[in-house]
């Protein structure tokens, strides 16, 4: 009898718990629809307080990644020794894997992630997903940033440091391209170029830098 | 008997068989006793007494290339059921024909670190019966990766392309076996084997004769890119050895740098580890729920139920430390990411009771949908037994071990944390079947369960989560070992530095890579429909296994 | 009262038996053409029907599979993700046609074609309503089971046109179940010929028109249940497609179309087992005050639902339990069943008719 009981009960118990959920409401969150919520702790994308930032490099030297990397002000010398203050991080979203390490060395709070998550490549290059500081600066200081960084580039740019840092055919190729993506940047800062030609112009210079890659792997 | 008597007595027996080859090694750790043995082809002798004296299992062998010394060191760890006394066994072979005698033969549990410390530092084992590439391909040829000569652009020279179809081609399949045997190969790419290996097998009819399984699919050698990072650094690799338990392999790692850098953890982060990491059982134990359930059958429901609850844990997860899977959030010195996530936030325990109570009604629904179905008890009962002592020779490890009969928890044996003064129960299986594997891990949740309740409630309210090293401290010589209670079982990570911010060894213990070389024997006369039900009950997670 | 449904099926006949003497008086086609193509439209609007009921049978499936899971199914294409399914089968329509390198080809053309082809048939032979059917036959019980059972051997044939290990064990679980359930099945059906005394749907349904069958005999309407479920294969005892096991069995190397047309054989034969059942033991057509169509497709449609929360509920067993349950369980089952009936049959007697 207690065998025939516990019989009736295995193919009852299990339907009655599947039976419940037939009808109760789900659990699961139309997403595009409702928001999903991210905690208020998200390690999403980064930015960066761009007047905190001093070019110390530690956030490139905690990157277990290797997609932290400095960029320094068009025509600077990156070999130059005086030229570090001027440097800031780069970051390669494509290849991040977001642990927060580089938020954590930041010795002036100027890295912190936000809580954004979305992120794409709209071409075929990973390209899209480097970010240059500029980019990555928050917008209220982002505009203060630009004029004091365009002037003090405007201000090196005078000096021969630029042709001290060129000679010999490879260093040709650097230039070239340097001066291509300065005057690029120069037009995009000042609001005379659309998306588009944005668009092509870097897509001349990926293709640029697809051959220096190509003349590297030769010898 | 007490750790003194057994270290001794140990130390005594050694002498006495082996006379002057062997002789005291001082360790920093009290409760490990050190042998150096002079003469490598003695080693069998030497395993045999220690096997005689009580010692279970090889839990961990490796080898630390020594080019400046000419030799490769060979460290073998042996544990014990009943005590925290492990021994851990040094010799040095000369690093031009590294050759040492194999203790497989008489101790089976060694086979797999064997084959793994041929495979990637090409230490010939003599007489063992079957000396093979486990991770690397099979025609394998281009040097030994974990040596530190080795150039990594060797591996560039493999044909990785032209190899692919022949490596996809049937095993050896002998013509003289008769008409009524057949070969059939599962994965990599196969709902039953939970990530990607390949299991070769030998049937007749609907019965398996034999099984081989096949690792190294998605092999990226974790243990060689960590002697490029920093100690920090490699917090991120950890969180990336098994997507089900980052937290568990966190806490290794740390305790493991901790002690080789000499870094004290403050007293509150070590609750909140163990409430962490508990958690993380409980999470690893669902998903591994929800794999099996889904091989047996039910059109997945048994499938979204426990997924969902670990949902719920995941969003405790991401509220504490800004990730849902891979949380680098036990970190060297104690918990928490500096400037990102320092404190616990607030009603963050709220929120974990409200889970628990829910959570423990939720069990009581899959107990309705399996227990109480007589149709997954005749898919479990007597399937896959592995039981009693044969476990311990073949090298079961954590739930599998336990779910044979035997007690063994690294967090009763060896309390790392604050475990010894938290009170829990280890379950324990009787048959070792599929069904006692299942038994032993729901157990094992409601036990986190108690454990998490008793630790929020006596957690120091106030105090520093994490010790700031500065990176200059980041550096260190010696050993450092961190062994810990994973969800999947005996987990060691065991770190050698040489003085620089990088370590100069790093050997991870896979309890999966241990337990899923066990389906030779545990797939033996077993029917085709249970390679699911078995291989699903020994929780795999490839991306630990092949590291 | 007379059933409602007869009065719109009147209509449809008198609609299409209008259309096509206009069609004929209009092109001027020969008279001996008429009644083939009054039988070909006729067939191809009850076909559509079919298609149509078919396509909720899938969304009901797919909504409910999604509710049990605690989540939501199909939202997006149609109102309550009605047309997803259509969707999906312009997609199945669409695809490329693959097979494989060392597949037998003409095999492996044929069953998809065969499979739901000899599938449809046994829809013919059941009444869904006292004025509604086909045909009527002295021994459609018969006919009926003997074609169900052709099924599993077009299984066994497309496991092996598919040259593949994985199909070929499919299609030998597929036999395999055929011999577990063969015997039960027909075991079971034999208490209600016994109380009905004919081999007809037609006069079983008359015969439970005060009390129906499942009443009188639950122990031969549950054998029956388990049974016209192994024979669905649809889990619990989707031994033949295991997905975790087997990946889909036998149906491994079909892709596009040809899994389309497999596709629309199983729910086919879930229509037809669920008719069946519900001839069998739930009184067909008899409901409260009337008698109509309407009484058959809403039990049918239950008996469906219930199919696929069982679908969703338990776990499947290994081939060899399966045969082990069906002999040690299911056989014992269904002759205490028959006893039964042997017993109570004479007191039933006044019940019945």
């Amino acid at each position: 009898m207690v065998s025939i009981v516990k019989k009736i009960k295995s193919f009852i118990l299990p339907m009655r718990v599947t039976g419940k959920y037939m009808v109760k409401k789900p659990f699961t969150v139309m997403y595009p629809r409702e928001k999903a919520v991210v905690k208020k702790r998200w390690r999403g994308l980064h930015e960066l307080a761009f007047n905190k930032c001093v070019g110390c490099g530690l956030c490139r030297m905690a990157c277990p990644n290797k997609c932290i990397d400095y960029i320094y002000p068009e025509g600077l010398d990156p070999r130059d020794k005086k030229n570090l203050k001027f440097r800031r991080p780069a970051i390669d979203w494509g290849h991040c894997i977001f642990c927060g390490l580089c938020v954590e060395a930041c010795p002036t709070k100027a890295w912190y992630h936000t809580p954004r998550y979305k992120i794409y490549a709209t071409s075929d290059s990973r390209l899209d997903l480097i970010r240059t500081p500029y980019e990555l600066a928050v917008e209220e200081d982002k505009r203060k940033t630009y004029e004091d960084e365009l002037s003090k580039i405007r201000d090196l740019m005078q000096t021969d440091l630029l042709e001290a840092a060129v000679g010999g055919e490879w260093e040709e190729i650097i230039k070239k391209l340097r001066e291509k993506w300065r005057d690029l940047w120069y037009m995009k800062l000042d609001g005379k170029l659309d998306e588009k030609t944005w668009d092509e112009k870097a897509r001349e210079i990926e293709k640029l830098v697809l051959d220096i890659i190509k003349q590297a792997s030769l010898p | 008997m007490s750790v003194e008597d057994i270290k001794n007595s140990t130390i005594r027996e050694l002498s006495a068989a082996l006379g002057a080859d062997v002789e005291k090694r001082d360790l920093k750790w009290d409760k490990y006793v050190g042998i150096n043995l002079l003469k490598p082809e003695r080693l069998p002798e030497l395993a045999k007494v220690l096997k005689k004296i009580g010692y279970a299992q090889p839990v961990l062998i490796t080898a630390i290339d020594k080019p400046s010394d000419g030799v490769i060191e060979l460290v073998y760890k042996f544990n014990r059921m009943d005590s925290k006394v492990m021994a851990w066994v040094y010799t040095s072979v000369n690093r031009d024909d590294p050759r040492i005698p194999s203790i497989t033969p008489f101790w089976r549990a060694a086979f797999p670190h064997e084959i793994e410390t041929y495979d990637l530092m090409g230490v010939m084992f003599d007489n063992i019966p079957d000396l093979r590439h486990v991770f690397l391909p099979w025609d394998w040829n281009l040097g030994f990766p974990l040596r530190k000569d080795w150039d990594p652009n060797e591996a560039k020279k493999y044909p990785w392309w032209e190899k692919t179809r022949e490596f996809y081609d049937p095993f050896i399949i002998p013509s003289d076996e008769g008409d009524d045997i057949y070969y059939v190969s599962i994965g990599p790419q196969h709902p039953a084997v939970h990530g990607s290996f390949r299991l070769i097998l030998k049937m007749r009819g609907d019965t398996i004769l034999e099984a081989w399984p096949d690792f190294g699919w998605v092999h990226r050698g974790v243990e060689k890119l960590a002697e490029s990072k920093t100690f920090d650094q490699i917090i991120v690799y950890t969180d990336r050895l098994c997507y089900g338990s980052s937290i568990s392999w966190n806490l290794t790692y740390s305790l493991a740098a901790e002690d080789l850098l000499g870094v004290e953890v403050p007293e509150r982060a070590l609750w909140f580890r163990v409430i962490l990491v508990e958690m993380q059982r409980i999470v690893s134990h669902l998903l591994w729920l929800a794999a099996l359930m889904a091989d047996l059958g039910t059109f997945h429901s048994m499938f979204l139920y426990p997924i969902r609850e670990r949902e719920k844990f995941l969003d405790l997860f991401e509220k504490a430390s800004g990730a849902r899977l891979t949380y680098s959030y036990i970190r060297i010195g104690g918990v928490g990411i500096f400037k990102h996530a320092e404190d616990i936030p607030e009603s963050w325990f709220n929120d974990l009771r409200n889970v628990l109570t829910d959570f423990k009604h939720k069990v009581k629904e899959y107990l309705d949908m399996t227990e109480a179905s007589e149709s997954f008890h005749i898919r479990t009962e007597n399937v896959g037994v592995l039981r009693g002592k044969a476990a311990i020779e073949a090298g079961a490890t954590g739930p599998v071990l336990r779910a044979a009969g035997i007690k063994y928890d690294v967090r009763k044996i060896d309390p790392y944390l604050v475990y010894d003064q938290l009170d829990f129960e280890v379950p324990v299986g009787k048959r070792g079947d599929v069904y006692d594997r299942w038994w032993v891990r729901i157990n094992e949740m409601l036990q986190s369960v108690r454990i998490i309740e008793q630790a929020i409630e006596e957690m120091p309210k106030q105090g520093p989560l994490r010790t700031k090293v500065p990176p200059a401290k980041m550096r260190g010589s010696g050993e450092g070992v961190g062994r810990t209670e994973d969800p999947r079982g005996e987990a060691i990570i065991y770190i050698v530095g040489n003085g620089r911010n990088t370590p100069y060894r790093i050997h991870i213990r896979s309890p999966t890579y241990i337990n899923l070389s066990l389906l030779h024997f545990l797939l033996r006369r077993a029917k085709f429909a249970d390679i699911a039900a078995i291989i699903g009950s020994l929780d795999p997670c490839m991306a630990e296994v092949d590291r | 009262m007379t059933d409602p449904v007869v009065g719109i099926i009147s209509i449809i006949l008198g609609l299409i038996g209008d259309t096509l003497d206009e069609l004929f008086e209009l092109l001027g086609l020969p008279k001996w053409l008429y009644l083939p193509t009054f039988i070909a439209a006729v067939t191809l609007t009850f076909l559509l029907a079919l298609v149509l009921d078919i396509l909720f049978i899938i969304w009901m499936e797919r909504k409910v599979i999604g509710r049990i899971h605690h989540r939501r199914s199909i939202t997006e294409t149609g109102p309550v993700g009605f047309l997803q399914n259509v969707a999906d089968l312009i997609k199945l329509l669409v695809k490329e046609d693959v097979y494989p390198a060392n597949a037998d080809k003409f095999m492996h053309y044929a069953s998809p074609i065969l499979i739901a082809s000899i599938a449809i048939i046994p829809a013919v032979l059941i009444p869904y309503g006292p004025q509604t059917f086909f045909m009527r036959m002295s021994t459609s019980v018969v006919l009926f089971f003997a074609i169900a059972t052709l099924v599993p051997g077009i299984v066994l044939l497309a496991g092996w046109a598919g040259n593949s290990k994985y199909s070929t064990i499919g299609a030998f679980r597929a036999g395999l179940q055929l011999i577990s359930y063969e015997i039960p099945l027909s075991l079971s059906i034999l208490g209600v010929i016994l109380m009905a005394r004919s081999l007809d749907f037609y006069r079983i349904i008359e015969a439970q028109s005060n009390v129906w069958f499942a009443i009188l005999q639950p122990l031969g309407a549950f054998t029956f249940f388990v049974v016209s479920l192994m024979e669905l294969e649809r889990s619990p005892f989707d031994i033949p497609e295991a997905e975790g096991e087997i990946l889909v069995g036998w149906r491994t190397e079909y892709s596009g179309l040809k899994f389309g047309l497999f596709y629309a054989a199983e729910y086919f034969k879930f229509f037809i087992a669920s008719a069946a059942f519900t001839a069998l033991f739930l009184g067909g057509w008899h409901g409260l005050f009337f008698d109509s169509v309407i009484y058959f497709l809403l039990k049918m449609h239950i008996v469906m639902l219930v199919m696929i929360w069982v679908r969703v509920t338990f776990f499947r067993p290994r081939p060899d339990q399966l045969v082990r349950i069906s002999y040690t369980k299911l056989i014992p089952l269904a002759i205490l069943n028959l006893l039964w009936v042997v017993l109570i049959n004479p007191f039933v007697l006044p019940l019945l008719y």
